[in-house]
């Protein structure tokens, strides 16, 4: 088929599936087939408005892009494809493969089990230290895609017994479609969904996510504004609402923060941020502070000093909060759940590994102190 | 077992010999101080500054995978040199020079008896007996510097974390430390793939017609690697390799580009060769120190080569924490400033 028949076709054939419960388009066998070039049928944007001069403004992330017809949006994703709204990624994974719950990282949800994680490129934030970025910084044309409709990657996990699926790697809130399809079947079949996101998303697009995606690993990059502008190319305000948005949803949420050397290192601003923290989410949220490891554009800094990644931690829990975390440095104390009353250790580990459990249904076996997660 | 024990301490015993002090070891060579043909003037020089360089790099990388706190390094240091003064007791003393010189009277003096066709002097024999036996006589004897080493290497345990103390527990001796130990895999890190599922994708790519051909050696190539790490396998067993390994290959062949991406985790891992050789090393090592030898702590982490590793990791914690960085080369990220954000215009989208 030609390239632009096959774009408008797929328009149109997209728009009468969004129309379905995702369900229904499962029984209908419904699969949206890559065209030859590893581009995906354009699928519809709900949260976007259509104006009569045939251009198009997406409603999903803050950045309330206005595009002209033709135009690609920020994310890479979103497009104006002939006045209306659509998205080039959908069931188009660049990357699709099983790992630990821990490398979301979620340490309170489903401790030890496997999720299959499922990315498509692209991400509506430039972080100059992307780990990611040869994924989350292309168009999904531009990469190595696989053809997997959602009932394909629900009926995967089901197969290898996998209970959790994953979104991971790149953003989803630019593939939110995708998403949101995938988790309503998952859920149906018993497969709860996860997410690791920045969380740049607008409040009504995300509510809709966390009616079906039962855990949020949230990127909270730093706390000032100018480093959100600086080193994220967005801004910090959103991201603190769609935290809120998501903790009031009730889906389980645990927030992470990259510390990078000088960037975002100040113990005052962590401190306001622990504060804010325990505020807005509680001091049962968990939190992550992760080191950085150079890569990207600032592929010339030094790793985070694990004493920097410590005194981080301490400032958490001076400040209340329960549940601090150190990441991408193992071994170390800070990777331990302990009891937040009687201080036991109650989850061991080594990196992603468990190396001993005493959690009993969710409560400290010693004190009987419940732990707040979700742990079956 | 006695033998493993020995070598153990033979291994732990070996290293303080030359020790004058605690950054010796860090000391330019003179062989490359001189830019000499050292390894055709001093071979054995070569092959002892050889083995000392590996000796280091194999505690570095256990050093690194541990991610010790000061409070630990220093704890190990103490711990270090109160080992290496245990070592030197137990090595028999270098030259006297009073021993030396009454060793030498004595000899001289049973020369000139022997010359004078007389008995040697019973005197002149008990003297060398004594002077020999002195210079010789290690302070503490092997299973008191087992002790003394089984102590300090409780006394390290105790201050680890399990999480610590599994790290050494697997450690392998190695000059390239593996990926884990080296950059843990990072949350949300997608590059970080195995080197079976790595071998699986690649496998996955080869055309048909080259698979038809070239499967066989393939198979044989991966035998071979894996043998060089993990212990050769006798005729039977390289066949129910080789079998495994095709029936593992031809599976993610034969999977749709989607399931393989779905099922190319559980694959690895169910063809993935055991590691022999490492299991016996730890079975060995578990039957070792519930004997009381020194565990692979006290081996490793208490060598006095680790002494001058300390001190340097010590110095490195206290400067590395919160020094500024340069930040001039950072550019700001890509943002959309003007309101008008799309990347680019699709000629055929409109």
């Amino acid at each position: 088929m030609h390239r632009r028949g096959f774009l408008a076709a797929a328009a149109r054939a997209g728009l009468a599936a969004a129309a379905l419960p995702a369900a229904l388009r499962v029984l209908l066998d419904f699969e949206r087939a890559l065209a030859d070039d590893g581009r995906a049928a354009p699928f519809p944007v709900k949260h976007g408005e259509h104006w009569e001069d045939g251009r198009v403004r997406c409603l999903v992330c803050p950045m309330l892009c206005v595009l002209e017809k033709g135009e690609v949006c920020f994310c890479r994703t979103r497009m104006n494809l002939g006045g209306r709204l659509v998205n080039n990624a959908y069931g188009n994974p660049c990357i699709v493969r099983t790992d630990p719950v821990e490398k979301t990282p979620l340490n309170h949800f489903l401790p030890g089990r496997k999720a299959l994680s499922v990315a498509i490129g692209g991400c509506n934030l430039r972080c100059l230290y992307c780990q990611n970025w040869r994924e989350a910084q292309s168009e999904p044309k531009d990469l190595r895609n696989l053809e997997l409709p959602p009932w394909k990657a629900v009926q995967g996990a089901v197969d290898q017994e996998i209970p959790l699926l994953c979104f991971t790697y790149t953003e989803p809130v630019v593939f939110s479609e995708y998403v949101l399809d995938i988790a309503t079947l998952g859920r149906e079949r018993g497969v709860r969904s996860v997410a690791a996101t920045s969380a740049y998303m607008e409040p009504a697009p995300l509510k809709e996510l966390c009616a079906v995606v039962s855990g949020f690993a949230v990127a909270l990059k730093g706390f000032s504004d100018d480093f959100y502008r600086r080193v994220c190319g967005q801004r910090l305000g959103p991201v603190l609402k769609a935290l809120e948005t998501v903790k009031a949803s009730g889906s389980w949420l645990e927030v992470t923060t990259l510390v990078v050397p000088t960037l975002n290192d100040d113990m005052a601003q962590v401190k306001e941020q622990c504060r804010w923290h325990r505020k807005a989410l509680g001091a049962d949220t968990p939190l992550h502070f992760a080191r950085f490891v150079p890569e990207h554009k600032l592929a010339e800094l030094p790793r985070t000093p694990v004493s920097t990644l410590e005194d981080c931690r301490k400032v958490a829990l001076d400040e209340g909060l329960r549940f601090v975390y150190l990441s991408n440095v193992a071994p170390h104390e800070g990777n331990r759940t302990l009891c937040p009353k009687c201080g036991k250790v109650l989850v061991d580990r080594l990196g992603f590994r468990i190396l001993a459990s005493s959690l009993e249904n969710g409560a400290c076996p010693g004190c009987r102190t419940r732990i707040p997660g979700v742990w079956a | 077992m006695k033998v493993l024990r020995l070598f153990a301490l033979m291994t732990a015993l070996a290293a303080p010999a030359a020790l004058a002090d605690d950054e010796e070891y860090l000391k330019p060579k003179k062989a490359q101080e001189e830019g000499s043909v050292a390894g055709v003037r001093d071979l054995p020089a070569l092959e002892k500054e050889v083995r000392a360089l590996r000796a280091d790099i194999n505690i570095l990388n256990l050093v690194n995978g541990l991610h010790l706190t000061p409070h630990q390094v220093v704890h190990l240091l103490r711990s270090a040199r109160e080992a290496k003064d245990l070592l030197e007791e137990a090595a028999p003393p270098g030259p006297d020079p009073k021993a030396l010189s009454r060793e030498a009277r004595a000899l001289e003096e049973i020369r000139r008896a022997m010359l004078d066709g007389k008995e040697a002097p019973e005197d002149s024999l008990r003297d060398l007996g004594n002077a020999r036996a002195r210079r010789r006589a290690p302070r503490r004897t092997g299973a008191e510097v087992e002790k003394g080493l089984a102590a300090l290497e409780d006394g390290v345990e105790a201050g680890l974390l399990p999480t610590q103390k599994e790290v050494i527990r697997t450690y392998k001796a190695c000059l390239v430390p593996p990926k884990d130990l080296r950059d843990p895999v990072r949350v949300g890190q997608a590059n970080d793939a195995g080197p079976m599922i790595r071998l699986l994708e690649r496998i996955v790519e080869v055309p048909a017609d080259r698979w038809e051909k070239e499967a066989p050696r393939i198979v044989d190539r991966v035998i071979e690697e894996e043998q060089e790490h993990r212990g050769r396998l006798n005729e039977v067993e390289q066949a129910e390799r080789r079998a495994a390994l095709r029936a593992g290959f031809e599976e993610a062949r034969a999977m749709e580009a989607a399931d393989f991406g779905m099922r190319k985790d559980a694959l690895a891992e169910r063809i993935e060769a055991p590691d022999r050789v490492h299991d016996i090393v730890l079975e060995l090592q578990s039957i070792a120190e519930a004997q009381g030898a020194p565990g692979k702590t006290a081996r490793i982490l208490l060598d006095p080569r680790a002494i001058p590793i300390y001190q340097r990791r010590l110095e490195m914690l206290r400067n590395a924490a919160r020094t500024p960085v340069d930040l001039d080369g950072v550019k700001e990220a890509d943002s959309c400033k003007d309101g008008h954000c799309a990347v680019r215009k699709d000629p055929q989208g409109q």
